[in-house]
């Protein structure tokens, strides 16, 4: 006997994908966002404090400015879900590049990656809308940076890495909107 | 000089063929022919020089091209190519025109005009070549296999034949000549047989485009092909489809299916051939089908058709592959589909059997399905697909125990009439719950997971892998196995575990795992499992753990570092020990979250603590870190000491300087006072005066002083680093008051050689005691006097030392008073009485014990006596005791009625006999009657039941009467309105034998006569004792006078069982067996007529009495005329008695009175 209600059927469970993920519930994902920015912090600083002086990097001096890396983010405060999810999208791209053996770069970009995943997820809720990079094109030096001032590149992505995610902690305490 | 002219035509397998399948051909026109290889064989003729002058060449050469240009579609198809010495021709020949472009050795395109040609017949060539090229199955050879056809006479026989060819990544029309010049490779053509040669190309690259063309040397003579063109992948040759087996559809259809070659570069379509088994091309069927299966349907089942499979590329051009090894459809009487099923624990699954026995299908419904042969399946499992394939499913499977080397289940497809095919289907069903562990590492970069795979439970053969997918963020609620997974590598670790790792991991990602078990039978996989790396995080210990007991508070302070990660909220353990060899962990658990330090209250402050922390997530995810490392305490003074020593004081007093010096000793003060060490003492004097001094001790427990005061009130303090005590003892030494007696008594018993119990008694006296100091020492010994302070409110004190009891030891106990320290009582011996005492104490206890056992003894003996006499020996009531008895001079009575009538005096004895009484009878049935006589039974009964009551005749007062078959009816019958005392009356009857033999009588008459027996002590010792020994009682017996009745012996007892129990006030009296004023008799009734053998006879009295019985008891007269002096239960009992017979009663009397009732007895018959 044929089902009737066969179209409902397929209906039903042609929806039911949608429905297959775990509710997630915004106030995990907003502790994780948190708990997880803390932890590339801390991989970051764990590798300034703890490394040899010639192999780490060191702590970048406040008052010292670097010219001729305006590309790489971090030097404004980041005040939108869309423009942090800009910025680490650039990160992603500068660290794979970076010359840091002791850094867990390989680490830091999957946390990245997670850490996009979470704000686009917030964002999703709150009902922001995402862009593509558009500072992606202007990383176009980057290569010729890299083999002519490896080290200040390093030093200064990091800081600015830092910085950022210094302020994406800073916006989540206060996150009410996009 | 021959000119060779030769012809190259491609064919496929005629000429008309080309226009037919014009695509095969490919051509090159412009300014040169390059000739495509067609997936098929062709021709190359070649002719001799005179025959070339059919076609007219024109030498109208044109300039060199660039390139070669190959064109499709052409209808033109045959060619001809003059080879000259240097240069060779190609050249398009059709069936008008030849166009042919000369090639100079520097490849340099020379065009010859073309011209009319009139059709090439094939028996005009002198050499003709077969050629068929194709690509292998395994697509890394290229073969070429030449055949001569035909070879004209004046052609030598062998060829030397080679293989020239170019490998170019460009396509033909970007292809120049000139790039083909000098990059030729060649490549030798081996003979295979006499006229067969086989050319290779290894390493192909299928698509490349190969530039080939043969040279073919006979002896001098070369003959060069045209140049020809091939891209390998279009004349692959794949190898032909394995596997070929038949499958079930679920609506019960056969279907033959095969598998693919296992290189196939493009999608295949497939021919299937049927034929008949005996003869090949008897019948064939071939049918071309796309899929890799074919529904066959079940016709063909059973007939012995065999199928072969072969297949080509679907699209565009390519060669058959050879056919499949035949595949009979004929070799099995039963089929199950599938034959074989690997599946997991909890699965279903599903059997389809086709049954053929003996070329009979049997029908589905007639089918039955058995597992092991041990165990029908339900028949509500089975399904019926069709009337022939009978389906089984089996739900929820458990894991198959591998019996033997059998690791799978026999699933078998029978008859209903229990006859089972030997083939079976295999079903294996494996265990798959592999349980995966994951654990990440504390700088949260790296996962570790781990499973382990019980090996025995694993198919041989089989091989697993973990599986895994990574969900973006976090896990699905019910993860399950996705289409795209990747594989993780793991290691076999030396505990058995599996272990592979994430480097770098994506923190909050779900990676959901699962293990993939591989078999030749199939794939499974067990249960997946999300884990999110942040969830199993195993966090690294905490560092720089610090422990120490805190100054003054007194508790145990622990701090410690946190590990860098996570950065999320923690919670710690803290273990903590005394650092002994034993070490006895206590836990204490923190988990407020910013903790780093944590204060513990412990009991012992004085002792080193080894102390460890650890950590895990305040969210109870992931695991607890390993311990830190141990942090240990350092003893040091907490506080001044709590309180000041116990001391003692010894007095010496010196005769020369007539002084007494005053020792004070004290114990060592323990360290749970003195927190935790002590420096000094200090000794502080008070006098009466109110003067205070005080001394510094720092070294020993001792110190002495001259006593000069009358009373002196000292106090020790203890001093550590912090401070002095505070709370102290004071002792008053008074001249005054040491000869004050508090003490009354003292006495010391020994326990044994390590404890000595010293009590004491005080006497009535007005001083507050405070304590008191016992002292003790061995007088025999040098041995210092050893001391101790107790409490003031006991009397008893154990003192623990090693004592020996055989020496003396001298006792002291002072009393210790504000006032000062009193008169002691000492006591030198021990007192051994007390444990002497002690055990007349147990002899207290013990002998009433053994009394009582005693007097329950003589009890237990007492009444298994009176059970075993009762068991052996019939209760024979005293006559004494009877109530008619009492008082009556037995020895010497008087007159018989005296015997009878009741006496005066007995009323005093107990209860009246003429009162009313509950009156039980007793009647012994001693074999079994038959109905009729139950009747007369009854009768007798009821009869000699009014007799007695009438008669208030004694009844025995013992109970121990065996209970007839009437005994109840017969109960409830006389106790109708009866109130009072019970007495119990009772008749034997015994059914008389048939033979009424004596001897069978008394028989019958031992095994029945439960009733007042006398036993053994009856009084009848003679020959005939044995029936008396039996009979002491009266006997009413009743020969049967109807010959269709059962002759009976029915005894009745009218003798009271209280009439022959003894009085217990008599005991005496009767205790002498030998006795003559016992002598005591029992009458016998019996019938006097005719039987003999009824017979009964006192022994003493010497008395034969008969009863004469007419058979029933209405009938019976007796005595009626006896004087009223006579018994008055013979009396009544007379009152039934129609017809007067002889009747003797049966009384207890004395010798005389026996006599003289069988006078009267006489006188009356």
């Amino acid at each position: 006997m044929r089902c009737p209600s066969l179209p409902l059927c397929g209906l039903l469970w042609f929806w039911l994908p949608l429905f297959d993920s775990r509710p997630v519930k915004i106030d995990k994902v907003k502790a994780d966002t948190k708990n997880l920015t803390r932890t590339i912090i801390a991989r970051i600083q764990e590798h300034q404090t703890h490394g040899t002086s010639f192999s780490s990097m060191q702590l970048f001096p406040l008052n010292l400015k670097i010219n001729g890396l305006d590309f790489i983010p971090g030097e404004r405060p980041l005040e939108s879900l869309d423009s942090m999810d800009e910025t680490l999208q650039i990160f992603q791209r500068i660290l794979p590049s970076l010359p840091m053996e002791n850094v867990p770069v390989a680490q830091i970009f999957n946390d990245i990656e997670n850490l996009r995943t979470l704000i686009q997820t917030l964002g999703s809720h709150l009902g922001c809308t995402f862009h593509k990079s558009s500072n992606l094109d202007a990383l176009g030096n980057l290569t010729e940076l890299l083999t002519t001032s490896p080290y200040t590149t390093a030093v200064v992505a990091l800081d600015r890495l830092q910085k950022c995610l210094h302020s994406i902690v800073k916006h989540l305490d206060h996150l009410q909107s996009c | 000089k021959y000119h060779l002219l030769l012809d190259l035509i491609f064919v496929t397998h005629f000429l008309h063929s080309f226009f037919v399948f014009p695509d095969f051909i490919r051509m090159a026109v412009a300014h040169c022919m390059v000739h495509q290889i067609p997936a098929s064989s062709f021709m190359l003729p070649c002719m001799s020089p005179n025959e070339t002058s059919v076609i007219p060449l024109t030498a109208g050469v044109v300039a060199s091209g660039p390139g070669l240009h190959g064109e499709h579609g052409t209808a033109e198809t045959n060619s001809l190519v003059l080879v000259a010495e240097e240069s060779f021709l190609c050249c398009l020949w059709g069936e008008t025109h030849a166009n042919c472009s000369l090639y100079t050795a520097g490849m340099e395109t020379k065009k010859f005009t073309s011209s009319e040609i009139s059709s090439l017949a094939p028996q005009q060539t002198d050499l003709s070549w077969n050629i068929q090229c194709w690509t292998k199955g395994d697509l890394e050879l290229f073969v070429c296999i030449l055949k001569l056809s035909n070879k004209k006479s004046y052609l030598n026989g062998e060829f030397k034949i080679n293989l020239l060819y170019v490998l170019s990544e460009l396509s033909l029309e970007d292809m120049s000549t000139g790039s083909l010049k000098g990059n030729f490779m060649v490549t030798p053509c081996n003979c295979n047989g006499s006229d067969k040669y086989e050319c290779h190309i290894p390493s192909l690259k299928l698509n490349y485009t190969y530039i080939t063309w043969l040279n073919i040397i006979n002896g001098v003579t070369l003959l060069q092909s045209p140049l020809m063109s091939v891209r390998p992948i279009n004349i692959v040759k794949p190898e032909p489809p394995l596997n070929l087996r038949l499958e079930m559809t679920d609506k019960g259809q056969l279907k033959i299916c095969w598998s693919n070659p296992v290189l196939t570069p493009y999608p295949l379509q497939y021919e299937v051939k049927f034929s008949g088994n005996a003869t090949q091309n008897a019948w064939q069927v071939v049918e071309i089908v796309i899929e890799t299966s074919l529904i066959i349907g079940n016709m063909l089942v059973g007939s012995s058709y065999l199928v072969q499979v072969r297949c080509k590329s679907l699209h565009g051009p390519g060669f058959w592959s050879d056919w499949s090894t035949p595949y009979n459809l004929n070799t099995e009487d039963v089929m199950y589909f599938p034959p074989k099923i690997l599946t997991s624990v909890g699965s279903n699954v599903s059997f389809h059997c086709l049954y053929n026995d003996k070329n009979k299908m049997i029908l589905s419904k007639k089918i039955v399905w058995w597992l092991n042969l041990a165990e029908e399946i339900p028949e509500r499992q089975y399904t019926l697909v069709n009337d022939r394939v009978s389906r089984v499913t089996l739900f929820n499977l458990s894991a198959t125990k591998p019996r033997g080397k059998f690791f799978y289940n026999a699933l078998y497809c029978c008859n209903q009439n229990r006859e089972c095919h030997h083939r079976y289907a295999e079903l294996y069903v494996v265990d798959v719950n592999i349980n995966i562990t994951c654990e990440t590492d504390g700088y949260l970069t790296k996962m570790t997971c781990r499973w382990s795979a019980n090996t025995n439970t694993l198919l041989v053969g089989s091989s697993l892998q973990l599986k895994y997918y990574r969900n973006s963020i976090y896990c699905s609620d019910f993860p399950s196995i996705p289409p795209k997974s990747e594989a993780k590598e793991c290691h076999l670790q030396r505990n058995h575990y599996y272990e592979c790792t994430f480097q770098p991991i994506f923190l909050l990602s779900g990676y959901t795992l699962w293990i993939e078990i591989k078999h030749q039978l199939g794939t499974l996989e067990s249960p997946p499992t999300c884990v999110i790396p942040a969830d199993v995080v195993k966090p690294f210990p905490p560092s720089n753990v610090k422990a120490e007991i805190t100054k003054n508070v007194g508790l145990l302070n622990v701090n410690w570092t946190n590990p860098a990660f996570p950065n999320s909220d923690l919670k710690f353990q803290i273990r903590y020990s005394v650092n002994r060899e034993e070490i006895l962990w206590e836990i204490f658990e923190v988990s407020n979250a910013p903790t780093r330090s944590v204060m513990i209250k412990v009991l012992d402050l004085c002792v080193v603590y080894i102390v460890q922390v650890r950590c895990s997530g305040l969210d109870g995810l992931g695991y607890w870190s390993d311990w830190s490392k141990p942090a240990y305490t350092i003893v040091q003074d907490i506080q001044a000491p709590l309180r000041g020593p116990e001391f003692w004081r010894v007095i010496n007093e010196d005769p020369i300087r007539k002084q007494k010096n005053v020792t004070l000793v004290w114990k060592p003060l323990m360290k749970n006072y003195s927190l935790c060490s002590v420096c000094g003492y200090i000794v502080k004097h008070h006098t009466s005066e109110n003067i205070t001094w005080t001394e510094y001790v720092t070294n020993g427990t001792t110190y002495t002083y001259p006593w000069t005061e009358d009373a002196d009130t000292i106090t020790i303090l203890a001093v550590n680093s912090v401070g002095a005590s505070s709370m102290n003892f004071n002792l008053t030494l008074s001249q005054q008051m040491s000869t004050v007696n508090i003490v009354q008594s003292l006495s010391a018993y020994p326990v044994n050689s390590s404890c000595v119990i010293l009590t004491w008694t005080l006497s009535p006296q007005m001083y507050v005691i405070t304590s008191f100091v016992i002292e003790w020492k061995n007088l025999n010994e040098e041995e210092q006097m050893k001391w101790i302070q107790v409490a003031p409110n006991i009397s008893k004190y154990y003192i623990y030392d090693h004592f020996i009891l055989i020496e003396k030891y001298q006792f002291s106990l002072y009393p210790i008073s504000p006032e000062g320290v009193g008169n002691p009582k000492t006591t030198d011996e021990f007192i051994k009485d007390r444990s002497e005492k002690r055990n007349d104490a147990g002899l207290y206890v013990i002998l009433p014990i053994v009394i009582s056992s005693f007097v329950l003894l003589l009890g237990t003996l007492l009444i298994s006596q009176q059970r075993m006499k009762k068991l052996f020996w019939e209760d024979v009531p005293n006559p004494k005791n009877c109530s008619w008895a009492q008082g009556v001079n037995f020895q010497k009575p008087e007159t018989f009625e005296h015997l009878f009538i009741k006496h005066p005096e007995a009323i005093s004895f107990g209860p009246l006999l003429l009162e009313p009484e509950i009156v039980l009878e007793d009647i012994n049935v001693a074999k079994a009657l038959k109905s009729e006589d139950k009747q007369d039974l009854l009768a007798v009964d009821s009869m000699f039941t009014t007799i007695q009551d009438s008669e208030h005749d004694s009844a025995c007062s013992s109970s121990h009467f065996s209970n007839s078959l009437f005994e109840s009816s017969h109960d409830d019958k006389v106790s109708e309105g009866i109130t009072r005392q019970s007495n119990i009356k009772y008749a034997t009857i015994i059914s008389n034998c048939k033979s009424s033999g004596l001897y069978e009588e008394q028989k019958n008459l031992s095994g029945s006569f439960n009733g007042c027996f006398l036993g053994e002590d009856s009084l009848v010792t003679d020959p005939f004792s044995r029936s008396w020994e039996v009979g002491n009682q009266a006997f009413l017996i009743l020969p049967d006078q109807h010959p269709s009745q059962a002759s009976k012996t029915i005894s009745l007892s009218v003798v009271s069982s209280e009439g022959f129990s003894e009085p217990s006030d008599h005991d005496d009296t009767f205790s002498d067996g030998d006795s003559p004023e016992r002598s005591l008799y029992y009458l016998g009734l019996t019938s006097i007529k005719k039987n003999e053998n009824d017979i009964f006879l006192t022994e003493n009295s010497r008395v034969m009495c008969h009863l004469h019985t007419n058979g029933l008891f209405k009938d019976m007269g007796f005595l009626q005329d006896t004087s009223s002096d006579l018994n008055p239960f013979i009396k009544n009992s007379l009152k039934y008695e129609n017809s007067v017979k002889t009747f003797v009663p049966y009384m207890p009397q004395f010798q005389a009175t026996t006599i003289k009732l069988q006078e009267t007895t006489e006188t009356k018959t």
